[in-house]
């Protein structure tokens, strides 16, 4: 028999290479972005640089529009989380404690619109951007996000609202509280968590977006970061640690949210996951 | 919020079950009114394009024209389009399977793991979850290069010498690698959940009546999984059919249309070929595939969404 030390050895051992084959890429990134020009060219390649050159780092933050791209992207994924969250708000609320015909048939409308594949209907939201005149203007993406956040959002929130009791909210109107005022007052601050989740859900598929930013922006410093690093590719020559530098900043802030909220994340979405 | 109160003492003298209803309508307006202009609107506005001819490129005269369902002829006859349908089934079951596998066997081994450290490992494994389609895209275009990529150098040691980009199926093996890598996470971070849930007392049990351990795993692990393993996998091949930056990024349909899933055609159709009509109809048969995928899903469930 093997004892439980020999045990967590094996375990280690036999998690090693799921370990090494998430961290590779993102170790590549990080390392590549340093890595001189030669270096990138060289073969066989080189998984650790011999030369290294800041050259990449200077280039994305002077030549390239790359901070622009940055708080592009900021701007249009910050703006629809925040329609996002307080729309959803309202709805998570009405799903939770008005349950009836209508509103569980809109709660299915919901659930459907979320399996909708964007490419679906980028061409009839496209006419409809042209005809508002919102093509090449942020407003066209942070609309079109919106509208994919608010199903998942809304439903986040609606299995939180779940969890408290409704007593909490007859007090409050017993009190003279109405019962919007209930759910600001009482009922959201208990469910920070909720909130926490809706938002980094909703944030990071604006972030990640690619589909809609490539077609309703095509002016280059309108572009968000996602899309702006593909403009890299058209020139004569490719230089990959300029593309790795700014891949590493266009992953960077969904990295750092998920590494300090992990727990809140893996949380809502997982425990929504299992009730679904 | 005021304005929202003062809406509400409008209705204050119905009867409290109306009032609760016409509350509960009016929190939802909100989003239901920006769903349906983005979402709902442009669907019946696919379906009514879809029986039309609508090609920017034509003469103005003939644009819109109602031609009955020519489009879907088209599609059903076209080889391209039959291609598409395959490959995006294909490319749907390469990326869940192998994926729920790597997600089972990663969420074992963490959930099997009983030291201080764990933590490191559960972020370590799940923290490709984090990253964006299109970052992965980029990174497995440097990643994969013929030759001097680190990793299909690396598999050319091992004898698989092949040019990830222009032959057909390394092509195909490279966009369900890098959905694979991007996807996996999220299906450990749901198995965890599941595993975490089974009651301890289930596996003592089992102890007691002297259970091997792969009988443990199958006539208690697996069986208590199958719900979320059901709604992962669905969550997964939905995922898969939506998936276009990695597509686009990586191989954008090709070597000669290959991994042109349906998404992928349909953007090519609508914007490079301006045939937005025919690309509706591909559309619409997106969707009713789509639909019956929900459709199984809800079977699956048998429970209220909300």
């Amino acid at each position: 028999m093997i004892n439980k030390q020999q045990r967590t050895v094996i375990n280690i051992v036999a998690l090693l290479p799921f370990i090494f084959i998430a961290l590779f890429p993102i170790y590549s990134m990080l390392v590549l972005s340093f890595a001189s020009e030669k270096n990138l060219l060289a073969f066989p390649p080189k998984i650790i640089p011999t030369e290294y050159t800041l050259n990449a780092w200077r280039n994305v933050f002077t030549t390239r529009p790359v901070l622009k791209w940055l708080i592009n992207s900021l701007i249009v994924a910050s703006s629809s989380t925040l329609i996002t969250l307080f729309v959803a708000i309202l709805a998570g609320y009405s799903f939770s404690r008005h349950k009836n015909r209508l509103i569980s048939g809109i709660g299915y409308f919901f659930f459907m619109s979320r399996m909708i594949p964007p490419t679906l209907i980028i061409i009839p939201l496209y006419m409809l951007f042209r005809k508002f005149g919102i093509i090449n203007n942020h407003l066209s993406v942070i609309l079109a996000y919106t509208s994919f956040q608010i199903p998942f959002a809304s439903w986040i929130m609606k299995s939180f609202f779940d969890t408290i009791p409704t007593s909490l909210e007859e007090q409050a109107m017993v009190d003279g509280c109405t019962e919007i005022g209930a759910l600001f007052r009482v009922i959201l601050p208990l469910c920070p968590a909720g909130i926490m989740a809706s938002v980094l859900a909703s944030f990071s598929l604006a972030w990640g977006d690619f589909i809609f930013a490539r077609t309703f922006l095509s002016q280059g410093e309108l572009l968000t970061i996602t899309v702006g690093i593909k403009t890299f590719f058209g020139q004569y020559e490719v230089h990959w640690n300029e593309i790795m530098a700014s891949c590493l900043l266009g992953a960077a802030p969904l990295i750092l949210v998920f590494l300090m909220f992990q727990k809140a994340l893996v949380k809502g979405l997982g425990a929504g996951a299992v009730n679904q | 919020m005021d304005k929202l109160n003062d809406k509400l003492k409008g209705v204050s003298n119905k009867t409290p079950q109306k009032r609760k209803q016409y509350l509960s309508i009016f929190l939802i307006l909100p989003a239901l009114a920006l769903i349906l202009l983005t979402i709902g609107y442009p669907i019946s506005q696919m379906i009514y394009l879809s029986f039309r001819d609508y090609n920017l490129l034509m003469r103005p005269k003939t644009l819109l024209r109602f031609i009955g369902i020519t489009n879907y002829v088209y599609a059903i006859t076209n080889q391209n389009f039959r291609h598409s349908v395959v490959i995006t089934l294909v490319y749907a079951l390469l990326v869940t399977s192998i994926g729920y596998i790597i997600g089972l066997l990663s969420a074992l081994l963490l959930n099997s793991l009983q030291i201080k450290a764990k933590g490191f490992f559960n972020l370590s494994v799940c923290l490709p979850w984090a990253i964006p389609g299109a970052i992965i895209a980029y990174v497995f275009l440097l990643l994969f290069q013929s030759p001097g990529g680190i990793i299909s150098y690396w598999i050319s040691k091992i004898g698989l010498d092949v040019n990830w980009f222009t032959q057909i199926l390394p092509s195909l093996y490279l966009i369900v690698i890098a959905t694979v890598w991007g996807g996996f996470p999220f299906i450990t971070i749901g198995l965890l959940a599941g595993l975490q849930s089974i009651p301890n007392e289930l596996y003592e049990a089992a102890l007691i009546d002297g259970a091997s351990t792969f009988k443990k795993f199958f006539y208690i692990t697996l069986p208590a999984l199958n719900s979320i393993t059901a709604v992962l996998l669905i969550l997964t091949v939905s995922s898969a059919f939506r998936s276009f930056s990695i597509i686009w990024i990586l191989t954008a349909g090709g070597p000669l249309r290959f991994t042109e899933t349906l998404g992928i055609n349909l953007y090519k159709e609508a914007f490079s070929n301006f045939n937005f009509g025919y690309a509706s109809s591909m559309g619409v048969i997106t969707l009713l595939i789509n639909m019956l995928i929900i459709f199984i899903y809800i079977r699956l469930m048998k429970k209220e969404f909300y």
